[in-house]
């Protein structure tokens, strides 16, 4: 995943009225933040631990023999797994977004959140190509076979680009990394 | 649900007295009326029933609740050791949480179990079951053979009466004198040689 969400970006309507001191949000945060302190850390038993699951690698579609029915599902869960968390990583990058387009407000927003706007629209992309249009419901196999045609299309046009716009952004930011580097007295660019 | 008791001083105010109930004010003397209301009785009796109902589940709740969060707390995310496998409630944050998937909920990783050996024992069944109609089909096909469903079945009884009938066909006579001695005896104690 991209680089996590800057801390000012997490609460407050936008950056004119998010102080840190002085929002709404205080009122409901310091009583809370005070109790915690002088009552749930003085109180609270010893901390224990909880795991995060990991599930064991498993055959995919292509891996498994004709007519083995247990195979199909263990390939066909780790697919509906993968897709979960496949969307929502697309959710959090919506989110992140949303966030900087409320912090920064609309204008700024053009130029500060170019970084999270292509990460949406590159992990977005990502995720139709791989699960989008195949109808519904759809399986594991539609998905490999939706797969298989894309590399088949792909070969019979080479010519079409299809990460043409990420080599151009890729070229934008090295001109303006460029630009910066060049020294100039006092931000006459 | 806490404003309902609120509404009745307010129609009051609204509706004033001499507009409510003008021709049933008593007097008993001048100057003194007694303002004739309907009973409080039925609203009193009703909220009061709510709020006990209510409170009976919602104490014990927030209680547990409160214990919860605060005594109890979150757990801590850490890494799996490498020589230990963490039960199954322990992949679970909130100490509630826990509890269910503990002592009241089927473990995620029992119920995928299930699910791959009922498959299996689906897809064995029907193996068996096709297995069987081909057998069935080449068989009526070939006419070949006495029929998979024959069992060599020892019918005693049937066996002794032929015998017997055999017996009797040499006649009565060869049974009254035997050529042989009988067999010696096997019990209760075989003889000693």
């Amino acid at each position: 995943m991209p680089e996590p969400t800057p801390p000012e970006h997490v609460y407050g309507l936008n950056k004119w009225s998010d102080l840190g001191y002085t929002t709404i949000d205080m009122l409901y945060l310091r009583p809370v933040r005070w109790f915690h302190r002088n009552f749930v850390e003085r109180f609270r038993g010893s901390a224990y631990p909880y795991y995060h699951r990991k599930f064991g690698t498993v055959k995919t579609i292509d891996q498994c023999e004709i007519q083995d029915q247990i195979c199909f599902y263990e390939a066909e869960m780790s697919f509906l797994r993968e897709k979960r968390i496949d969307t929502m990583i697309v959710e959090i990058l919506h989110d992140r977004l949303t966030r900087c387009i409320a912090y920064e407000g609309r204008i700024d927003a053009l130029d500060k959140c170019a970084k999270e706007k292509d990460a949406l629209f590159e992990s977005h992309a990502n995720w139709y190509q791989k699960y989008g249009e195949m109808g519904v419901p759809h399986s594991c196999i539609d998905a490999y076979m939706k797969q298989k045609h894309h590399m088949i299309w792909m070969r019979r046009h080479p010519e079409v680009d299809l990460k043409g716009w990420a080599i151009e952004r890729e070229y934008e930011k090295k001109t303006k990394d460029y630009i910066k580097s060049i020294p100039m007295p006092m931000e006459t660019r | 649900m806490v404003l309902f008791s609120k509404f009745r001083p307010l129609l009051q105010t609204v509706l004033r007295p001499k507009e409510q109930l003008q021709s049933i004010v008593k007097r008993w003397s001048s100057g003194r009326n007694m303002r004739v209301m309907i009973s409080e009785f039925h609203e009193r009796k009703f909220f009061d029933m709510f709020h006990y109902y209510f409170l009976i589940g919602l104490v014990p709740t927030f209680c547990v609740v409160f214990y919860a969060n605060v005594f109890v707390g979150q757990a801590t995310l850490t890494e799996i050791p490498d020589d230990y496998e963490p039960r199954h409630w322990e992949y679970y944050k909130h100490p509630l949480r826990r509890f269910m998937a503990r002592y009241v909920v089927q473990p995620f990783d029992e119920r995928y179990e299930i699910s791959l050996h009922s498959i299996y024992t689906h897809v064995m069944r029907d193996q068996l079951k096709a297995l069987e109609r081909k057998v069935k089909r080449l068989e009526h096909a070939r006419g070949d053979a006495k029929g998979w469903f024959y069992r060599p079945v020892v019918d005693h009884l049937t066996e002794l009466e032929q015998k017997k009938a055999v017996e009797r066909s040499d006649g009565y006579s060869a049974m009254v004198a035997p050529r042989e001695l009988p067999p010696p005896r096997s019990w209760p104690v075989p003889p000693k040689t």
